[in-house]
């Protein structure tokens, strides 16, 4: 079966077609990040504006790309949350008028939940549970013990900032630009990573995360460091306090659930010491390690097509008239 | 013709539907679930009107002034439609249809209309009916709205403005005269927008910053 997958939480308009939840036809991203970086952030307003400019024509050269028709589509897939609440709304009402021209399931997706099944999208498999679950992204930083479709159990969550948040408003602090993540590893890539002693927010505090202790860290250091301050040390250490904190909070999961599958998910996965720090704690827990590809962990309509196919008997029978939802916990039921 | 028409610029949605014989034109209290309700709005209208969308020669969306993304979400839903059905899309702005609705009420010669905006000040255009072509819409301060004669305020009453309330039947008409050519091709439909009279308040405080 192909599913027709529609992803606008953020800033990326995303359209995809997925058959059978494993092979990916067409996967296309229309990004606003050049219109919102003289912001310094996404704009909810101009998201909204552009999603609606965008999504059609992306629809349009998917389905060239997939080769296929309307009339091949089995079912629509589409994030109703969480994200900002105009884009989702342009995703939502697209992918509503085309299940009630095509007479097709409409399957509300949660966008956090499908980050997870972009890994095993990446690896062509379908997700195969137990599983402990990293996400990470701009706005969100979970530990999550998957046992089936839509079934997680929270472990840990942040206080405050999310991972990529961080990245954010450190990178804007220093003028490297938007987003934070990719001009942070960049700028640290041969950097000393021991060179700054940054703290390791929580570290023996149990399951929670916190990253603005972090952001405050780093100020601290530029402020006293003046013209001696080394950017590349900088960004080095910011990751490896990062990625060290995220370790500490996934070791004890291991130890504890004895989940023998790792997967990591979100923006911030793309991160490279963070991804090397996972490989060497599921290395040394004999533990599968999942990594979306790059393509996948940004926000994109394969995972929420992929998604949607394994999770389609979870959605209600009355689709049509879910609504998109700001915050929607995984998991969660679906928002009328 | 047979259409199908939604505003969705404020918290109720109006819907119509019309055909040689006539109109019929319902008023939904959505207020901010208009998103949930839209196919059921749709379908109820078409089978109140004993039609099928099938039978539909034209859809028809407003384009606004009002809540962009209740706008938004009508013009996604409706674009979406007409591409995936092959059927024109036209898009219809408050301002034309009550201007219609003056001309419905024998009015003529010089008017301008005003419309409430939410940051205190108010849409403005002026036209000379019954040719129903405006001027741009700009904001004037709201205080200012009736310092001039033949004001009509959309929706709105202010000393000095007489009130107007845009109405069904003007609505079947400016429709049925086919003065808004609809929207065929992709890229037509792509230009049924609603209307961004105001820069987003991001690219105000950008402007003013910079």
């Amino acid at each position: 079966m192909i599913t027709l997958g529609i992803e606008s939480s953020c800033d990326d308009t995303s359209v995809a077609l997925v058959r059978d939840g494993v092979e990916v036809l067409a996967s296309l991203v229309s990004s606003q990040i050049e219109i919102h970086r003289r912001f310094g952030g996404v704009v909810p307003e101009v998201a909204s504006r552009k999603h609606l400019e965008a999504i059609l024509p992306l629809l349009n050269e998917a389905m060239t790309a997939a080769r296929c028709e309307f009339k091949d589509i089995g079912q629509i897939a589409v994030t109703a949350g969480p994200g900002l609440l105009g884009p989702l709304l342009i995703g939502l009402s697209t992918a509503k008028a085309l299940a009630w021209q095509l007479k097709v399931p409409l399957i509300p997706v949660n966008h956090i939940e499908a980050h997870l099944t972009a890994s095993f999208l990446a690896a062509g498999r379908k997700p195969e549970f137990p599983y402990l679950g990293l996400i990470v992204s701009g706005g969100n930083s979970n530990l999550v013990y998957v046992t089936g479709p839509r079934q997680f159990k929270c472990l840990a969550q942040t206080l405050d900032d999310a991972p990529g948040e961080l990245f954010d408003k450190v990178a804007r602090h220093l003028n490297l630009g938007y987003p934070g993540g990719p001009v942070i590893q960049k700028t640290g890539e041969g950097g000393d990573p021991k060179r700054y002693r940054l703290p390791r927010p929580m570290a023996g505090k149990g399951y929670v995360f916190s990253f603005s202790g972090l952001k405050t860290a780093v100020m601290r250091i530029v402020e006293q460091e003046g013209d001696r301050l080394n950017m590349r040390d900088l960004c080095a250490s910011l990751q490896q306090a990062v990625a060290e904190s995220f370790a500490e909070k996934v070791e004890m999961a291991l130890n504890e659930t004895r989940a023998r599958k790792l997967v990591m998910a979100g923006g911030v996965a793309a991160n490279r010491p963070l991804r090397e720090k996972m490989q060497q704690l599921a290395d040394a827990h004999k533990a599968e390690l999942l990594l979306p590809t790059i393509h996948l962990c940004t926000d994109n309509a394969a995972m929420i097509a992929a998604h949607g196919y394994f999770t389609a008997d979870a959605a209600p029978a009355n689709s049509l008239e879910v609504n998109a939802v700001a915050s929607w916990e995984m998991g969660g039921p679906h928002n009328f | 013709m047979k259409y199908l028409f939604i505003d969705a610029s404020e918290n109720s949605t109006f819907a119509q539907t019309g055909n040689a014989a006539g109109f019929r034109s319902q008023v939904f209290a959505t207020d901010r679930n208009f998103a949930a309700r839209i196919t059921n709005i749709c379908d109820e209208m078409l089978q109140n009107a004993d039609m099928t969308f099938a039978d539909l020669d034209l859809l028809a969306v407003c384009t606004g002034p009002g809540s962009l993304t209740g706008l938004r979400v009508a013009a996604a839903f409706l674009r979406t439609a007409a591409m995936l059905a092959n059927k024109p899309l036209v898009g219809i702005s408050i301002f034309d249809w009550s201007l219609q609705t003056l001309v419905e009420k024998n009015i003529s010669g010089r008017v301008r209309l005003v419309m409430p905006t939410l940051i205190d000040k108010a849409f403005s255009i002026n036209a000379d009916l019954p040719d129903l072509n405006h001027s741009q819409p700009e904001l004037i301060e709201r205080t200012t709205a009736g310092a001039m004669p033949y004001t009509y305020g959309i929706r709105f009453s202010y000393p000095g403005v007489t009130s107007l309330q845009p109405e069904p039947a003007a609505l079947h008409k400016l429709i049925n005269l086919g003065c808004h050519s609809p929207a065929r091709s992709l890229p037509e439909i792509l230009n049924v927008l609603p209307l961004y009279v105001i820069p987003s308040q991001a690219e105000r405080k950008f402007k003013e910053a910079s």
